[in-house]
Order: C-alpha cells, then structure tokens, then sequence
C-alpha cells in the first residue's frame, strides 16, 4: 500500500524530496480531496498536518472509528505543532486510561 | 436489591442449579476478563512510552528538515526545489500483515520493499548543500514517521479493545453477577419458604387426623 500526504505545499515538498510521492495539496477544496483520500483503498498511511486535521475533525473521528486502514499521523507544518491541538491519538490514550485511574 | 432479580424465573430447584452454574461461570469469565484487561493496559503503556518518545524526537526532527528546507528554497528558489523534489525515487509501498495480542488484531506494517538507501537523484551542479541535507533529514524523519505510524495504528487497536474489555468487566461486575446473585437468593428463599409451609401443613394435617381419631 502506497504513503500518501494531505499537507500544505512546503511539507509536500520535503516529503517529496524522501519519497512520498503521492501528496494531496488543498486548495479550497479540503472536503473534496479527502472524499478522494477515502475512496483511495491503496493508501497505507496517510500524513496529514495539523492544521487540517483540526479542519476536518469531525470527518475525521468518524472515519477512524470505522476503518483502522490507513493509519493516520498527524505531522507539524513548517510552523511547528499546533500549541491547544490534542491529537487522536492522545485523545485515545486519556480516553483507556481516564477510565483506568478512576478504578 | 429485589428489583435486580431477573424476570421470568420459576423458584424452582432446577432454577437454582441453573442459576449456580451460570453464576459459576459469570465469575470465571469475569476474573479472565479482568486479567485481560490488566495485561493489555501494561502493554500499552510500553506502547506508549515508545510513541512519545519518538513523536518528540520527530517533532525536532521536523523543525530541524524544515529549516534546511527553507534554505534551500532560499538559495535555489522555490520553483527550482520543488521540480528536484519530484526528481526524488518513490519510496515503494508498505504491506500489512495482522499481529495478534490477546486476542486483539493490530496491523503490522512490513517495510521490507521500501526503498531507503538515498541515492542522488539530481546533479550536483546548480543545486546546494542545503537541499542534500534537508533531503538526508527528511529521508531520516520519514523512516521515523512510519515506525510511528505502526506505533500508533497498534495503540489505536489496544485502545478500542481496551475500551471494549473494560465495559465487558464492568458488565459482569456490576450488572450481571448481582443479578444473579440476588436471583438466587430469591429462589432459595422462596424454596424455604414452601419447605417450611409444607412442614406446617404437615404438623396441622397430623394435629386434624389425632384430634379425629381422639
């Protein structure tokens, strides 16, 4: 299964200078592209920047509860990590121990 | 507690042993349960740790490619960088396998077929020192990357089954053993109930035929 990147043109670059070929660059048409990225059963994981994974939370949870393929890992831009942004997979990790430390 | 008795259940003796047993094995189910539930939040704490350490080693990492990036957009231009970049050799395809812990499924990433070995794709002249270590660094993030997302594709599985193991104990902890509990006190209680009726109404019935014969 291929890598793939939904990320703003710098990081798509870099990725590209590695090897990741496959890159989804949006412009105004975030909700478009990931309908593409969905219907694309080839992508094995998926990069995404932070600052569309904040675009597209809600699509998003939806889409992780459902499918475990591809893996998605949210990256920093070229600005760095978001400072308030909790990701999914910290989110998970409160949401099985939260319940543990109340035990 | 007598609203926690299960609907429908006849107080019979054939009840109760029925009750027994799947009393029986409610509380064995429910010691495995807990146990599982044990050993999977140890291993995914072993998980974890490995995940932020390497998500905070990438994170440095990035700011680290993008800045060697960015110099060598500044020094070549940005148009002349990007068309390098597409120069680059794909970087092949990632297989997925199943790994099985506990009984929970998580994909396992095989990256044998990925091409990492960097070999210069573009000529020496007219480009700069900075975009062979921005390409050096990002070829060394993305090798990071991916053992981080087999990381994070494993902790996503453990959680969910972690989610899903817990309210199974809780279940059974809080729901189904009491009922159960309580049922068969129900029974029992009902059972001695007829005991001692049938006994009283054997002492009345042998009271009426001593008091005829009298």
């Amino acid at each position: 299964m291929k890598l793939a990147a939904f990320c703003d043109e710098d990081t798509a670059i870099g990725l590209q200078l590695s090897g990741i070929k496959t890159a989804f660059i949006p412009k105004n048409n975030l909700l478009e592209l990931w309908h593409e990225i969905t219907q694309n059963k080839d992508i094995g994981i998926l990069f995404i920047t932070e600052k569309i994974a904040e675009e597209l939370e809600k699509e998003l949870k939806e889409f992780r509860i459902l499918n475990s393929l591809p893996i998605i890992v949210e990256i920093p831009d070229k600005y760095g990590r978001k400072p308030n942004h909790v990701d999914y997979v910290n989110h998970l990790i409160k949401k099985a121990v939260g319940i543990e430390v109340k035990k | 507690m007598s609203e926690q008795v299960i609907e429908g259940v006849n107080p019979t003796r054939m009840e109760l042993l029925d009750i027994r047993k799947k009393l029986q094995l409610a509380e064995k189910g429910h010691k495995l349960l807990e146990e599982k539930r044990d050993a999977l939040v140890e291993r995914f704490f072993t998980v974890i740790d490995t995940r932020n350490q390497l998500s905070s080693d990438s994170d440095y990492d990035f700011r680290d490619a993008f800045t060697s990036l960015i110099q060598a957009q500044m020094i070549l231009g940005e148009n002349k960088v990007e068309n390098i970049s597409k120069l680059s050799k794909d970087i092949g395809e990632v297989t997925f396998e199943t790994d099985n812990i506990m009984g929970v499924k998580i994909p396992k990433m095989q990256t044998d077929s990925l091409h990492d070995k960097l070999n210069h794709t573009y000529g020496f002249f007219e480009t700069c020192s900075a975009l062979d270590d921005s390409q050096v660094k990002f070829s060394a993030l993305v090798k990071k990357l991916i053992k981080l997302a087999d990381l994070e594709g494993g902790i996503q599985s453990l959680a969910l089954e972690i989610e899903k193991t817990k309210r199974r104990v809780n279940v059974l902890e809080n729901t189904l053993i009491p009922r159960l509990h309580a049922t068969r006190r129900y029974i029992e209680m009902q059972l001695e109930e007829r005991e001692r009726e049938d006994f009283f109404r054997r002492k009345r019935i042998k009271a009426i035929m001593e008091a005829k014969k009298a």
